[in-house]
């Protein structure tokens, strides 16, 4: 197996980008990524993307954006969910990692704000069983709310418990010029914001919004050529039942800790070898049991990573430091590249006012639906 | 939800058939065999229609399908033969849920399919009215 580097990366603002459209998105991200790349060395193109049929009307979008980027390459487009980016990524990396390739683009791109809220959360829910939960009314945010409530009560505790995560997502969003909410909330806002699908309120749910990441993979033949090269050492994918009512314990990811232990496995190191993380956090919810499936916390208990400022920007954990799906902006499908494009800032030092001190290892894992899919990649500074 | 899915979807979504293993577990749908399981290792079965309420969300962002209505509220149903299934409840309210609450199956509609609008039903669950 080849090793595999990330060369350059690039992302727009989180935005209602009502002025632009997915290509204007997709070719800012991709320009900047590239940047002074040749790109007649760039052999493929994988495109992660959860809403584009059913939002923008458009499939077949590795070819639509490998067209309108002029390139003739193999162009995929991935999708798995809210996991499709982190998919991308993964098959990018396979691409080099098998020695098919050696330098690859992969791109995340959402243009979400084209239809109105409910048209957005139709498309949200195909994440779901079809038969089993989008047929009785499940939204992917009522998904998350069934999770939480049975949560509270198994493990008796007050929904306040979980307002710590969303917290310290807007406390880093404040300093990322790309995050659509740049501003803090404090404990007092979160418990008086109203009900959006009980025990979640608006506070405690990500806005789904426009934007596109993209990262170039090369291999070490042209990583000796780049500036600040960032290693992928460990990648790995998994995938449980899709249906709630069908999964042996409701309150365990089971994708999630599958994909968490196979990357970690990997890349040869212990989960306390990780400076920093990104998960998929578009409620305080979902953070909390990705950390317990990453065995951060035990089952249960992993509201008090947040409480006790674990989580926050100088703890030993950092979280969500570009804002999370919370302050950031939930992308969909593209959210799996940012947390790698923000990730690679963090161990480049270019993360400015949200910079991590000495940040070395990082893990990034995006869920897709109600963490059906669980994507996990580990990135460090590379030495070649 | 559409016309032929509905037709086919009879069994489940009429009679609450699901399957029973012959070591006893039972799952919801009828499912073909998993890879490696005999092709009659699971049996029609017809689930029990009580159980207890297991968890409930109230949404108040809904789908294009849904978005008539103020409020829907889904809950995640544990049968009295310990199948889970969710379901939206209905004929109450969401102040009067609490999580190990007795809950019994209903039909009802689930809304209207196709030109014509023909109306389609459906399982939905209500708080048991008789213990």
């Amino acid at each position: 197996m080849q090793q595999v580097f990330i060369a350059g990366t690039a992302c727009t603002a989180v935005r209602e980008h009502y002025d632009r459209s997915l290509l204007d998105l997709a070719l800012e991200a991709l320009r900047g990524a590239v940047g002074s790349f040749d790109p007649s060395l760039i052999e493929a193109l994988y495109v992660g993307n959860a809403l584009g049929d059913t939002l923008s009307e458009q499939s077949q979008l590795g070819a639509y954006i490998a067209g309108a980027a002029g390139l003739n390459c193999e162009a995929v487009r991935v999708e798995a969910a809210g996991a499709s980016g982190a998919l991308a990524l993964r098959q990018g990396y396979l691409a080099i990692a098998s020695g098919q390739a050696d330098v690859v683009v992969v791109l995340g791109v959402e243009k979400a704000t084209d239809k109105l809220d409910a048209a957005v959360q139709a498309s949200l829910a195909l994440g779901l069983d079809g038969e089993l939960e989008r047929a009785v009314g499940l939204t992917l945010t009522g998904g998350w709310a069934l999770l939480m409530q049975r949560y509270l009560y198994q493990y008796q505790l007050p929904a306040t418990a979980l307002a710590p995560f969303a917290i310290n997502a807007h406390a880093n969003g404040a300093g990322n010029r790309n995050a659509l909410y740049r501003f803090a909330i404090n404990a007092q806002k979160w418990a008086n914001a109203g009900q959006i699908a009980e025990p979640l309120n608006m506070l405690d749910c990500s806005t789904v919004a426009d934007g596109a990441a993209a990262v170039v993979l090369v291999s070490e033949r042209y990583a000796r050529e780049v500036a600040q090269p960032i290693a992928i050492v460990g990648s790995a994918s998994s995938s449980s039942t899709v249906a709630l009512a069908q999964r042996p314990d409701l309150l365990w990811l089971e994708a999630a800790a599958a994909s968490g232990t196979k990357a970690l496995q990997q890349a040869n190191i212990d989960r306390d070898a990780i400076d920093l993380i990104e998960l998929s956090d578009p409620h305080g919810i979902a953070a909390a049991l990705s950390l317990e499936a990453l065995g951060y916390a035990e089952r249960g208990q992993a509201s008090q990573l947040a409480a006790e400022g674990v989580i926050a920007k100088d703890g030993a954990l950092p979280l969500a430091t570009a804002g999370g799906y919370k302050a950031r902006g939930d992308v969909g499908g593209a959210t799996g590249v940012y947390q790698v494009v923000e990730l690679v800032a963090q161990l480049r030092g270019q993360a400015g006012a949200n910079q991590v001190a000495k940040a070395k290892t990082a893990l990034a894992q995006c869920l897709g639906g109600v963490g059906a899919t669980a994507v996990t990649h580990i990135l460090q500074v590379a030495e070649v | 939800m559409n016309l032929p899915k509905q037709w086919r979807l009879k069994g489940q979504r009429y009679r609450l058939e699901g399957q029973r293993h012959s070591d006893g577990r039972v799952r919801f749908p009828a499912q073909p065999a998993k890879l490696g399981e005999p092709q009659d290792a699971w049996q029609p079965y017809q689930l029990a229609n009580t159980g207890e309420l297991f968890s409930w969300t109230a949404q108040r962002s809904n789908r294009s399908e849904f978005d008539h209505e103020p409020i829907v509220i889904v809950g995640i149903i544990k049968l009295a033969d310990g199948c889970l299934i969710t379901a939206q409840l209905t004929d109450c309210e969401p102040s009067e849920l609490q999580i190990g609450m007795a809950v019994e199956a209903v039909t009802r509609s689930w809304g209207k399919v196709g030109e014509d609008d023909l109306l389609v039903y459906g399982y939905k669950f209500r708080p048991q009215l008789i213990d």
